[in-house]
């Protein structure tokens, strides 16, 4: 034990941070249970218990936001998780090295362009004379405005994420597939595997794990989509599929300065998010992963 | 390897089926890019109008020339590569040096520790809390503050703690026989090991330094200090209010005729320089093959 | 053990101290201490529209030789108002206020009630008599209400003139031969008529749009104003209906309106993408040559033109479009003398600071000295080459990047006057008629402007309704349900019958109490 004592060491400055950067303010959570108020700051204001808690359970549309929510973040799951680990697989497959950065790189430009610029791409994309509405009419299809159509906003929400993410999300998987011992698929080849059986038996085992993590850390996010991301699609036509809890806690926090109600919104969202996380650890454990 | 052994004419046809799908795929990935490089020479009153998509419509280049022109823009431009450079040094230290212990299975607090970085994942901190705390610890209108407060993220700190678990115990098992400490192995051993895992995290911090923008906005002040992002919003917003200014005094219309260029320029400006990084990165990607032939 | 372990604490800690050397030596920006005598004074307020100042910006020294304080604008980004909200509650929640600035989302209510601005009451008349004067007698006694004792006056109202009115093409009008529309029927003539004719004409008869708004039914209040309904920029208003003041979203005379626009957009007269234009979209499409009819700032409509003109639309004329008469209401448009708060003083700021600042601001407020203010200050509005004064751009503001405003400090009162004078001067600086398209578009606004002075605008009663009134009901406060059912209706998605759901959906998700409250208010206001 004693030679192991350096570790004890290495984990103090990291852990010094986490209480200085995390817990501390992770305390304030404590505002969710007062009438918190900003000129008389969190000692003077007043207790009110679950006060919070029972006005969000009762207000009607609270259960509309959780169900927009819930709905949208299993579909982005459902798609926004694999889309990286095939685009990483296919591009692991492009012969030439030279084409392969080239596409590496543009496919992570979407990436670094602002919601607004890509709400606003989509919505160019999608108006009445834009290259949707020309492909349907060349169809002999009707020209419609798909933005307005409440049906449309999740897959709209799912399709513009993974033009965004899918690309950057390559990156981890990349780094993986590069550390996997090229002496692996040698034995392979001798063993007369084509490529596909190659990339189900070699690459795709060795990426599982850092794929196991990723859908984790993507669970413990599971109910912030980030606000810009839902407000630049919505319409008055899709409020009614598009209120989630991002959008509910900018209209209570921001323009109403509830912050009490906000934490609250908070604090039921991270037990959610955390239930869920140590289901999925838990089934992780048995297979021999897990965070924890 | 893969020109080992001949591929069969199937393969050779999916391969190529798969070639063609990502190049299409990355022609629409590039127009965001090409569409704002088109806006940023354009005439303006083309530009204002929404007529240009692939190319410069009456190519101009008075965007470009507010670029180069602007001081606050290349004060905020030096900021940002400050605070990415040295944020992204300190925080890849940080974070090894937590992730390794993390990463050991003979290290007994290694689950509880874990645990907490879940838990810290998972609940977001509230904000006027956050901002109290940090502004407590005297850092305010400190530009270095958006450096501490992201020497460590969860996200990233959990990818290197897997990577680290990846490589054998066996490796510093013998390197421990020969006196070596802890820090040793991490410096000598594991970290010329991880080069992949740390052009990856290095690229993310680096992509979450440069787009910092709440941090900034919550914990500075002065105008001198801040990052490129908060500039970049600040002129696009300008630029939207010159649509509401009941005119310019002797000016003619220039403003207002050429904010859609100027914004389009400023826009590449604040972005290029962070796409830039990861070409420059890619070999890394590709060196970490090394990692198999110690396994081996 | 003992060596290696204390030289790894010392590598441990070198990290630590280095970064946190680096932090406190050279993080820290300070600011130039001002002169002697001379009072720093923190300012805030929506610098989309006025810029960054510093110390050194020719105008701080300029206020700090004439009235004594070093007026310091820091950099606080606006983005729709939630930016600067969120940084005011911080600074507030820090117990550290800025010194001057503009309350936004209705928060002068709580910074009144605990104690966080100064009582300006005598200060005001003292210091900004010219101002005191200006401001009506009726906007006093809204701002005095709002203190507990109801005598106080803690606020500095913004009173702006903000003519905003319908426009429509007239190039367009005389390419058809129409006149310009004064009521209903007449303007769904011409609309048709830009609609099947080549209005434009490039040539094609099928590219232009009638008339447009933009996202959650916003500025299109043209449309609205026919039925005799309160709306600001889109967003309806409380006012009096059946002798009682009552949300004008939920009257029968918005179902007509309603069912008018829901006409208009069936017909392709409303463009189809009305609830869907973003800002970008919405001015896209008008300096594109493609929209007959819009509502918004006709002071700002210059910039339009300039646009329009360039892009060789040489022959385009605005004509202001009057209030459409209707057979059966009594259209009227909405104006709010009280736009908002202007500013408040934090209570921390010693009586001369407040006194010098106020003497500041009367200053910029002052109609006299307009001319002296866009005359401006050398190297922000002017330089001088070769012994000429050259004036500057909005660009060169842009490119100077101290902020691209000639007027620094945000306007408190402005009126018709204000903005003709604002435009003579500007002309007077351009050579003559023929310079375009400068000068014939700042021609056109004066002529826009002046035709509205004399339509039928009216100030609404609802006009000094308190912010507090939505307390605990977001979604009534940010109009949210009206917008839904107005844009489902209107686009054919729902039945016009599903107004009346609304009514009583609005009425019992919050719009009963804040009727009550605002009825309150009013009957104590009276």
């Amino acid at each position: 034990m004693r030679k192991h004592r350096l570790l004890y060491l290495m984990v103090i400055p990291g852990i010094v941070w986490f209480v200085m950067f995390r817990a501390i303010p992770i305390g304030g959570i404590l505002i969710a249970f007062q009438d918190f108020n900003i000129f008389r700051g969190f000692l003077a204001s007043e207790w009110v218990g679950l006060k919070h808690f029972a006005y969000l359970f009762q207000y009607q549309d609270f259960y509309r936001v959780f169900f927009n929510s819930m709905l949208i973040a299993i579909q982005d799951i459902v798609f926004g998780f694999p889309a990286p680990i095939l685009l990483a697989l296919a591009m692991n497959e492009v012969r030439l090295l030279g084409h392969k950065r080239g596409l590496q790189t543009i496919l992570y430009l979407p990436y670094f362009f602002s919601w607004v610029m890509i709400a606003a791409l989509f919505f160019q994309l999608l108006s009445l004379n834009g290259i949707v509405n020309q492909i349907i009419v060349a169809f002999g299809g009707e020209r419609t405005l798909l933005v307005q159509r409440s049906w449309f906003f999740r897959p709209m929400i799912i399709i513009s994420g993974l033009y965004r993410n899918s690309g950057y999300g390559t990156i981890v998987y990349l780094a993986a597939i590069a550390g996997i011992d090229p002496q692996l698929y040698e034995a392979a080849m001798i063993d007369g595997a084509n490529r596909f059986q190659r990339i189900v038996r070699i690459t795709f085992p060795s990426i599982l794990p850092t794929a196991m993590v990723l859908l984790l850390l993507r669970v413990g996010n599971l109910l912030n989509f980030g606000f810009d991301r839902i407000y630049n699609f919505l319409t008055p036509l899709t409020y009614g599929v598009g209120d989630v809890f991002d959008t509910y806690v900018y209209r209570v926090g921001l323009t109403e300065g509830q912050y009490s109600v906000t934490t609250a919104i908070g604090l039921f969202q991270a037990v959610v998010a955390f239930v869920l996380v140590w289901m999925v650890n838990q089934l992780m454990r048995k297979q021999g992963g897990g965070l924890w | 390897m893969s020109r080992l052994l001949r591929d069969s004419r199937t393969e050779r046809f999916f391969l190529t089926l798969n070639e063609v799908l990502l190049s299409l795929l990355a022609l629409i990935m590039l127009y965001p890019l090409v569409h704002t490089l088109a806006v940023s020479f354009s005439a303006g009153p083309a530009a204002e109008a929404g007529r240009v998509y692939l190319w410069p419509v009456g190519f101009q280049t008075t965007g470009w020339r507010y670029v180069v022109r602007d001081r606050m823009l290349h004060r905020s431009f030096l900021n940002s590569v400050y605070v990415t450079v040295v944020g992204v040094v300190a925080s890849l230290s940080f974070t090894a040096l937590f992730a390794y212990p993390l990463s050991r299975s003979y290290f007994t607090p290694r689950k509880a520790l874990s645990l907490m970085v879940v838990i810290s994942l998972v609940i977001r901190y509230p904000l006027i809390p956050y901002f109290l705390a940090i502004r407590s610890y005297g850092l305010m209108n400190n530009i270095h503050v958006l450096i501490f407060t992201h020497l460590i993220t969860e996200f990233n700190l959990i990818i290197m703690r897997t990577f680290f678990q990846g490589l054998p115990d066996e490796l510093e098992e013998a390197a421990l026989m020969e006196g070596a400490n802890h820090l040793h192995i991490l410096i000598r051993i594991i970290v010329p090991l991880s080069k992949p895992v740390f052009a990856t995290l290095g690229l993310f911090f680096a992509v979450n330094y440069w787009n910092m923008f709440l941090h900034p906005l919550m914990f500075l002040r002065d105008a001198n200090l801040m990052p490129i992002q908060i500039r970049l919003r600040q002129f696009i917003a300008q630029s939207a209010a010159l649509q509401e200014t009941p005119g310019e005094v002797g000016g003619r219309g220039t403003a207002d005729l050429n904010r859609r260029t100027i914004e389009a320029a400023v826009t590449i400006f604040a972005t290029l320089p962070i796409l830039m990084l990861y070409p420059f990165l890619q070999r890394h990607f590709v060196k970490g093959a090394l990692l198999g032939s110690v396994k081996g | 053990m003992k060596r290696q372990l204390t030289r790894m604490t010392g590598l441990a800690l070198a990290l630590l101290l280095l970064t946190a050397a680096l932090g406190f030596a050279a993080g820290t920006q300070q600011a130039t201490a001002p002169a002697d005598g001379v009072i720093a004074v923190e300012h805030w307020n929506e610098n989309n529209q006025n810029g960054i100042m510093d110390a050194n910006h020719p105008q701080s020294v300029d206020f700090a030789e004439r009235f004594g304080i070093v007026w310091e604008t820091p950099m606080v980004p606006w983005n729709g108002g939630t930016d600067y909200l969120q940084q005011l509650r911080l600074r507030i929640a820090a117990g550290d206020l800025p010194d001057v600035f503009m309350p936004w989302g209705g928060i002068e209510g709580e910074l009144i009630d605990n104690g966080a601005v100064a009582d300006l009451t005598s200060l005001v008349r003292e210091e900004m008599p010219v101002y005191y004067s200006n401001v009506p007698t009726e906007i006093w006694d809204f701002i005095k209400s709002l203190s507990p004792d109801g005598q106080s006056i803690y606020v500095l109202p913004a009173v702006q003139f903000t003519p905003l009115g319908g426009m429509i093409r007239g190039d367009w009008l005389d390419r058809l031969g129409l006149p310009v529309p004064t009521t209903v029927d007449e303007y769904v003539t011409v609309l048709r008529a830009f609609r099947d004719q080549d209005a434009n004409g490039d040539g094609e008869a099928s590219n232009e749009i009638p008339t447009s708004g933009r996202e959650g039914g916003r500025w299109m209040d043209h449309l609205f104003a026919p039925f005799g309904i309160a709306m600001v920029e889109g967003f309806p208003q409380f006012d009096i209906y059946d002798g009682e003041l009552q949300y004008s979203a939920v009257q029968p005379a918005m179902k007509s309106a309603i069912a008018w626009l829901r006409d208009l957009y069936a017909e392709g007269l409303l463009d189809p993408e009305t609830f869907i234009n973003t800002n970008q979209v919405w001015m896209g499409k008008i300096t594109g040559d493609l929209i007959g009819s819009w509502y918004h700032g006709l002071h700002w409509a210059g910039g339009r033109f300039n646009v329009l003109y360039n892009a060789g639309v040489t022959d385009v004329r605005l004509e202001y479009l009057p209030m459409l008469r209707h057979p059966d209401y009594e259209g009227f448009l909405t104006t709010t003398d009280y736009r908002r708060p202007g500013y408040v003083f934090g209570a921390h700021m010693s009586e001369e600071a407040i006194r010098r600042t106020m003497r500041a601001l009367e200053w910029i407020n002052d109609p006299a000295t307009i001319e002296e203010r866009l005359q401006g200050y050398e190297g922000v509005n002017y330089v001088i080459e070769d012994g000429q004064e050259v004036r500057l751009t909005n660009a060169d503001f842009l490119a100077l990047g101290t902020g691209y405003r000639q007027s620094v400090g945000a306007q408190l009162y402005s009126n018709a006057e204000v903005i003709a004078t604002q435009n003579q001067f500007q002309m007077s600086l351009l050579d003559g008629p023929d310079d375009a398209p400068a000068y014939p578009a700042l021609e056109n606004v004066n002529r826009m402007v002046d035709a509205y002075s004399q339509d039928t605008v009216r100030s609404i009663a609802g006009q000094f309704l308190p912010p507090s009134i939505y307390e605990g009901y977001p979604d009534i406060r940010t109009h949210r349900l009206f917008q839904e059912y107005v844009a489902r209706i209107v686009v054919g998605d729902w039945e016009l019958d599903r107004f009346d759901e609304f009514v009583d959906r609005w009425y019992r998700s919050g719009g009963t109490v804040v009727t009550e409250r605002a009825q309150a208010v009013y009957a104590a206001l009276q």
